[in-house]
């Protein structure tokens, strides 16, 4: 039996694209996250949601669900938009999106707030391409391994072994992170 | 517990059960993770005009499909909620990030590598240090499964141990940016298929290649007859500075996935005349060896004969097992010398079986896999082929043990080397931190406690309890003035402590497999990380190879740019450092590396783009003979002639092009710069996307959606066409025709007066 959101599809790509609604009520705000997450600004995310959604919307007819899910179609509409978008613009300064870290908090919230930023940039890039995609897609975006390997185009099982290496490195380094954490305290 | 945590965790159990081990550990870190999710700042109102957007939207699209009008006035209103659930949105990394430092201040820890001096002629991961007695290569085979599972394990047990530094540097599994022209054997093919009697071909170009004669795959080939070009796809490139790394664009932002893929075959000549003459189903970077075409998909490599190009058949199939992928691949002299790499687990023994030749397993024996003396933690299998190109017979292969972070490859004319990155183990920097720097801050006895610690025959998480018990009893033993004390005191040697053995956390093993006999020559290992294949040069039997240092070792708040330096390292034919030179570029990375004869160029950046020629001729004893700064950056450099190289790169956001001139070493000066009105050129980070047509005196190179050609005659940059809108891939001649090829359409111009002389759609 189809579900809901297969029938909303083909409603969709049969000619009654109104039905989309009921998608985009669905997906927007994971998209909207997922766009978030890898801009860390606002406007900009909410930029290629925008584009995202009329795309999707505009090509419903050239989805097929023998070819992978709706979601992971969806993530790969957001992920080129991403893409697009690293093209044409200049790479943003994590300054530049200070403003956008709790604008109406104090100077103190703010600096921590890009300290924060400044350090998970620095740290995503010392992950190599794969290990970030996988992870990120996995513990931020909350995709399953289905949903990944569709996303990325690689077979699950490599998306399996390579968030489970990459988890327990960072297992050992929180090993160590907790033992200074224990320091810290014990020092202040 | 939560619902999100939850899951995660019984993934990670249910993938492997040593997980449940730390489970009180790993259950805090995701709870500290969602505390610190960082607000995505979503905007009801945003979402609500989105809809109201998509809903005219999809009246206007009603109408075009059904051509009437059929207003309906539920779009939106029904309360279609198909997933349910918060999204679990924490940075895993926040949390260990959060973790890492105090009053929002990195906290330095206690982390860095074997300590040993700094010696570049040792190779500590792969001498056998015990035996006193280096073999000639550092490594040895296995000699039966158990050994290699035995091996395994003991890589594992390192791997639990160790703390890590993320393997860092550009992440590169296809070897990535930026280029000699590469004979691809094609123009010797004498099938005459397909070209009328009249035509004949003088000259065709081949992909720009790093090094002359030796092909490497790409989306376009010819061989002067007919063009394949496959895509449009979904490809990774590397390298673009300051931003996520990130997946070439389609120019449609649907998934190519859901086109169908395919590799399109024209008919070149004669150039007004020029069609379609079919196509293959499947697409990738290709290969093409007289008639027989390569096709590396993300799965699989498939040949086909395209003597009748019409009519392409498939002459063989070779597949990847497991997780198999491939790390690169080259063509020389109708043999493809293929890298794959696979993350062996215990359940993984010898024979190795990484690939399959149309259905049939290709084995690996025990003895013909080759490993470094003493384990390395993060344990990836390399594998290396040599086949046949037209019959895709595997006529020699080896696999070594390397590691699973970025590899890159580079093959000469003699060897082809393979690199994989190497992090130090964190426990042993931590106790040697203490145990070497903590007379200054601890008592002897502490000191002493944890030299014995670390002699302990345990294994490494227990010593780190064992540590954390000793510390931990130390430290509550303290008033608070002497805990200040000892904070900043540890703070303070922690900072040179790093600074002194930068060289050592993360380090580039390198094996050498010499083409002949295709086995193993030598290893040998270098500190920091190289860019990209462009980063290593083979000259007169010596290694040149650039590396960025003090990036990618990510621990509480060291590596990244304010600590890095570049180096370059001249090694010998067995890999031993011979000369070097260090500390260009501090607070730096590279962006881009030549080497050319006796002269190496190298572009540094972080605010200004310092490019530097190095004078390699004295290999004992390199030097910086000259450095030009300007603004911007070049992240690929080309030479056009014997002085003069052209760096394609970035200024204030949109492509520049400058011209070097380097005839003075001592003093390069930029001759002329051209900045173009794109913000992106897939050349600056992939050097296939570049032509020069020296009999011209012009390149082409992609930017945005158009294909651009310069003219650098006379020192000067002048645009001599510009095709717009083609999302302009590729360009290539064929006598003195210049093809641009682009998604949907190629288009032919005269090279003598740059008209275009026909486009072929194809789509």
């Amino acid at each position: 039996m189809e579900t809901l959101q297969e029938q909303l599809i083909s409603s969709c790509q049969n000619g009654e694209p109104e039905n989309f609604g009921g998608l985009y009520n669905a997906y927007v705000r994971k998209i909207y996250d997922f766009l978030y997450y890898r801009t860390m600004h606002k406007e900009t995310a909410e930029d290629l949601t925008s584009l995202t959604f009329t795309k999707a919307l505009e090509r419903i007819n050239s989805y097929s669900a023998s070819k992978g899910s709706f979601s992971a179609w969806l993530y790969q509409i957001a992920r080129n938009s991403l893409i697009d978008n690293y093209k044409q613009t200049r790479p943003t300064d994590p300054a530049e999106t200070l403003e956008n870290f709790a604008g109406k908090d104090n100077l103190e919230t703010q600096i921590e707030a890009k300290l924060n930023l400044e350090k998970v940039q620095k740290f995503l890039n010392t992950l190599d391409e794969e290990k970030r995609e996988v992870v990120t897609l996995r513990v931020w975006d909350g995709l399953s391994y289905k949903e990944i390997s569709e996303v990325l185009g690689k077979s699950e099982a490599s998306c399996k072994m390579i968030f489970s290496r990459t988890l327990e490195k960072l297992n050992k380094e929180v090993t160590f992170a907790l033992m200074y954490l224990f320091i810290l305290k014990s020092l202040t | 517990m939560d619902p999100q945590i939850k899951n995660i965790l019984q993934d990670l159990y249910s993938y492997d059960p040593e997980f449940m081990k730390h489970e009180d550990r790993l259950k805090s870190i995701l709870e500290e993770l969602i505390k610190s999710k960082p607000d995505t700042q979503f905007d009801p109102s945003f979402a609500e005009s989105l809809r109201q957007k998509l809903a005219i939207q999809a009246e206007t699209q009603t109408e075009t499909q059904t051509n009437k009008f059929n207003l309906n006035l539920a779009f939106f209103k029904k309360p279609y909620f198909i997933w349910g659930g918060s999204l679990m949105a924490i940075a895993l990394v926040l949390t260990i990030l959060s973790f890492g430092q105090k009053d929002g201040k990195p906290f330095l820890s206690v982390l860095t590598g074997k300590i040993q001096k700094p010696n570049p002629n040792s190779n500590p991961a792969l001498t056998d240090k015990t035996s006193g007695q280096a073999t000639i290569t550092g490594i040895k085979s296995f000699t039966s499964s158990e050994e290699f599972l035995a091996y395994l394990q003991e890589t594992q047990n390192i791997q639990n141990n160790r703390g890590y530094g993320i393997g860092g540097g550009p992440a590169t599994l296809m070897e990535n940016s930026s280029a000699p022209l590469a004979k691809s054997g094609f123009n010797s093919t004498a099938s005459d298929s397909g070209l009328a009697a009249n035509q004949t071909i003088s000259r065709v170009s081949d992909t720009n290649v790093q090094v002359a004669g030796i092909d490497e795959p790409d989306i376009v080939k010819t061989n002067g007859k007919q063009i394949y070009f496959s895509g449009p796809q979904n490809y990774y490139t590397y390298g673009q500075p300051g931003i996520m790394n990130k997946i070439s664009p389609d120019a449609e932002l649907i998934p190519s996935q859901y086109y169908q893929p395919k590799t399109v075959i024209v008919n070149a000549l004669p150039p007004e005349q020029i069609k379609t003459l079919g196509k293959i189903d499947t697409q990738g970077e290709m290969l093409l060896y007289k008639n027989t075409l390569i096709i590396f998909s993300y799965d699989r490599i498939q040949a086909f004969d395209v003597s009748k190009p019409e009519a392409p058949v498939k002459s063989w199939t070779m597949s990847y097992n497991g997780n198999g992928q491939l790390v690169t691949a080259r063509l020389k002299d109708g043999k493809i010398y293929l890298v794959t790499k696979n993350y062996p687990d215990l359940g993984t023994p010898c024979p190795l079986k990484p690939m399959s030749l149309d259905g049939a397993a290709i084995e690996i024996p025990c003895a013909s896999i080759y490993h470094p003396i003493r384990p390395i933690p993060d344990t990836s299998t390399f594998n290396a082929f040599v086949m046949d190109a037209t019959s895709g017979q595997v006529s020699k292969k080896l696999s070594f043990m390397g590691s699973f972070g970025q590899s890159l490859a580079y093959m000469s004319e003699e060897s082809l080397y393979i690199t994989y990155t190497l992090n130090k183990d964190q426990l042993d920097v931590m106790v040697d931190f203490l145990t070497t720097n903590g007379k200054d801050f601890l008592p002897n006895s502490m000191t002493d406690k944890l030299k014995k610690v670390q002699g302990y025959d345990i294994s490494g998480q227990a010593k780190l309890v064992e540590l954390q018990n000793i510390l931990e009893k130390y430290f509550s033993s303290l008033s608070a003035d002497d805990q200040k004390k000892l904070e900043n005191n540890m703070q303070n040697k922690l900072e040179d402590y790093y600074k002194t053995r930068m060289r050592e956390l993360v380090t580039t093993g390198i094996v050498k497999i010499a083409l002949g006999n295709f086995e193993i020559s030598a290893t040998g290992e270098i500190p920091g990380t190289p860019l990209n294949q462009f980063s290593m040069d083979e000259y007169q039997g010596n290694l040149r190879i650039a590396s960025t240092i003090g990036q990618g070792f990510w621990v509480w708040g060291w590596g990244g740019n304010s600590e890095s330096a570049n180096d370059v390292y001249v090694l010998n034919t067995n890999l031993k450092t011979i000369g070097s030179i260090t500390d260009l570029g501090l607070t730096e990375r590279i962006y881009a590396a030549r080497f050319i004869g006796n002269r190496g160029y190298l572009v540094t950046f972080r605010q200004i783009d310092p490019f530097y020629v190095l004078d390699l001729s004295n290999p004992a004893s390199p030097k910086k003979s000259g450095e030009l700064k300007i603004p911007g950056y070049s992240s690929y450099l080309h030479p056009l002639d014997t002085n003069i190289i052209l760096g394609v790169g970035q200024e204030n956001g949109k492509v520049k092009l400058s011209l070097f001139d380097v005839s003075d070493p001592s003093n390069p000066k930029e001759l002329d710069k051209y900045s173009m009105d794109e913000y992106w050129t897939e050349a600056a980070n992939n050097h296939h996307a570049f032509l020069q047509d020296s009999k011209h005196g012009v390149f082409f190179l992609p930017g945005g959606q158009s294909g651009y050609i310069f003219n650098y005659k006379n020192g000067k940059l002048n645009l001599e066409k510009a095709v717009a809108n083609i999302q302009a891939k590729r360009a290539l001649y064929i006598n003195d025709y210049l093809y641009i090829i682009g998604d949907n359409q190629i288009t032919v111009l005269n090279e003598s007066n740059w008209e275009k002389i026909k486009t072929l759609d194809l789509q």
